[in-house]
């Protein structure tokens, strides 16, 4: 979960949602789902309210160094 | 000596040689004008072009000189940018002009005017070849110099809109010398760093400063960067080659930056949407669910032991209540037939017939009397309604059963 991306995240997140309406899901499967789903956004929320853009310098070689 | 050649031989070798040389093609040569003639009535413009020591001839063809901006006389000092070509039939050797500028000011306006026309027909600025911007970058590369205002306009916007996102600034010369190479370098590298966009920027400069953006090899840079690429270079008037050959082209580096990172995906906006979604699913979900299990529990009652328990209960009371009238009415019914016998019986009783005025004979231990128990001197006893009468027999007679 951590190392997946904003986007990655919000279309997991559409996908859950999907699942959810769909009856034949078993109710435990959806309760599991739902678990997951707020948990994403919980992860989401925080990495927005963390973020701060995260700008590198690219150097010869192709080595990136942090830019101040 | 070489072999002998016909004259028509020696043109067409000629005219192989020249067409061979690239040098010769796309040539700008300074001049001034002198002969001129219109093509009676073809369009084509013919004159010669000369300078203090040399002439050349020249020729304008309709396609070119119809898009001529100035009015061409004799004496004009000019810069023609054409291809030299040799004329096999007059062994004649003629610049073929594409485009004419005034001498001066106007030779990097021509020169530029002739790279345009030449990078267009490569297919360099083709719509078709324009690749679309992702709708979500996630790293976005900036070729730009580390120390300009454009940077710090670019990073403020990315890191408002996308604060999740990444940017990898490839830095370069824009200006002096060894921008060209500097930027066609910046570009080559970050092209291959998996960026999503690419933004080129340069803030506002004179037009000697802006003029490395209509340099060929960094017009060719921007065309075959193969990652999407927004040009901004200069403000909003400005504007180069290398934004024509970009696969956007911004006003401003700001506004590259927008482009780069659309409002409309505005993450927090986005996130609170999917929260929405999702607990609208959970919730529907639920309701859905209670919905069956309450339809469940009805179901399930209808089929309890405890109602059965009920209707055999119900079933018992009835049934009770069925003997308890049955029994009841049998009482009744028993009850009257019991009076009718009661009076039936009393109708036949002895005493009823002793009260008519008849006796009951009986002797002395009660037993009824008759002929043949009775002898003379017996004592019997005559019962009325009223009396009891104790008597002894004196005669025994038989008679024959009348009063």
């Amino acid at each position: 979960m951590t190392d997946m991306t904003f986007e990655q995240a919000m279309k997991r997140l559409s996908e859950i949602s999907n699942a959810l309406e769909s009856d034949s899901l078993p109710l435990s499967d959806a309760i599991e789902l739902y678990k997951e789903g707020t948990e994403l956004v919980r992860v989401c929320r925080k990495e927005l309210d963390d973020a701060k853009l995260q700008v590198s310098v690219l150097e010869e070689g192709g080595t990136e160094r942090k830019y101040e | 000596m070489a072999s002998i050649l016909t004259v028509s031989q020696l043109n067409t070798y000629l005219s192989f040689y020249l067409s061979r040389d690239a040098k010769l093609k796309n040539v700008a040569v300074m001049g001034e004008i002198t002969n001129l003639r219109d093509g009676y009535g073809s369009g084509h413009i013919y004159f010669k072009l000369k300078d203090d020591g040399a002439l050349i001839s020249a020729v304008m063809f309709r396609s070119s000189a119809e898009k001529l901006k100035l009015r061409l006389a004799d004496g004009m000092s000019i810069l023609a940018i054409g291809d030299v070509s040799y004329y096999e039939e007059t062994g004649s050797l003629q610049l073929v002009c594409k485009s004419v500028a005034p001498q001066g000011a106007g030779i990097g306006k021509a020169k530029l005017e002739a790279l345009k026309e030449k990078l267009s027909s490569e297919g360099v600025f083709d719509v078709k070849n324009k690749k679309p911007l992702p709708p979500m970058p996630r790293k976005i590369g900036i070729v730009t110099s580390l120390n300009g205002a454009a940077l710090q306009d670019i990073l403020n916007i990315i890191g408002r809109r996308c604060p999740t996102a990444r940017v990898l600034i490839s830095p370069s010369y824009v200006q002096g010398a060894n921008a060209v190479s500097s930027i066609c370098d910046a570009i080559g590298s970050v092209d291959s760093m998996g960026c999503d966009v690419i933004i080129l920027a340069r803030g506002g400069g004179s037009a000697e400063d802006l003029s490395a953006f209509n340099d060929e090899r960094i017009v060719r840079a921007v065309f075959n960067c193969k990652t999407p690429i927004i040009s901004a270079v200069g403000h909003q008037t400005d504007t180069t080659l290398s934004d024509y050959a970009a696969d956007r082209r911004a006003a401003t580096p700001s506004e590259a930056a927008e482009l780069a990172v659309p409002q409309v995906k505005n993450q927090r906006a986005e996130l609170l949407a999917a929260e929405k979604a999702l607990n609208w699913a959970m919730r529907v979900r639920l309701s859905s669910e209670k919905l069956r299990l309450s339809s469940a529990e009805l179901r399930l009652r209808s089929f309890s032991p405890l109602r059965k328990f009920r209707r055999d209960e119900e079933n018992l009371t009835a049934s009770a209540a069925r003997i308890y009238s049955a029994v009841r009415s049998r009482i009744d019914r028993e009850c009257g037939s019991l009076l009718a016998s009661e009076r039936r019986l009393e109708a036949l009783s002895p005493l009823a017939v002793l009260k008519r005025g008849y006796a009951v004979v009986t002797d002395e231990n009660g037993r009824s009397v008759s002929g043949e128990s009775v002898n003379v001197g017996s004592r019997i006893i005559i019962r009325s309604a009223e009396y009891e009468l104790t008597a002894n027999v004196e005669k025994v007679d038989r008679h024959d059963g009348g009063l």
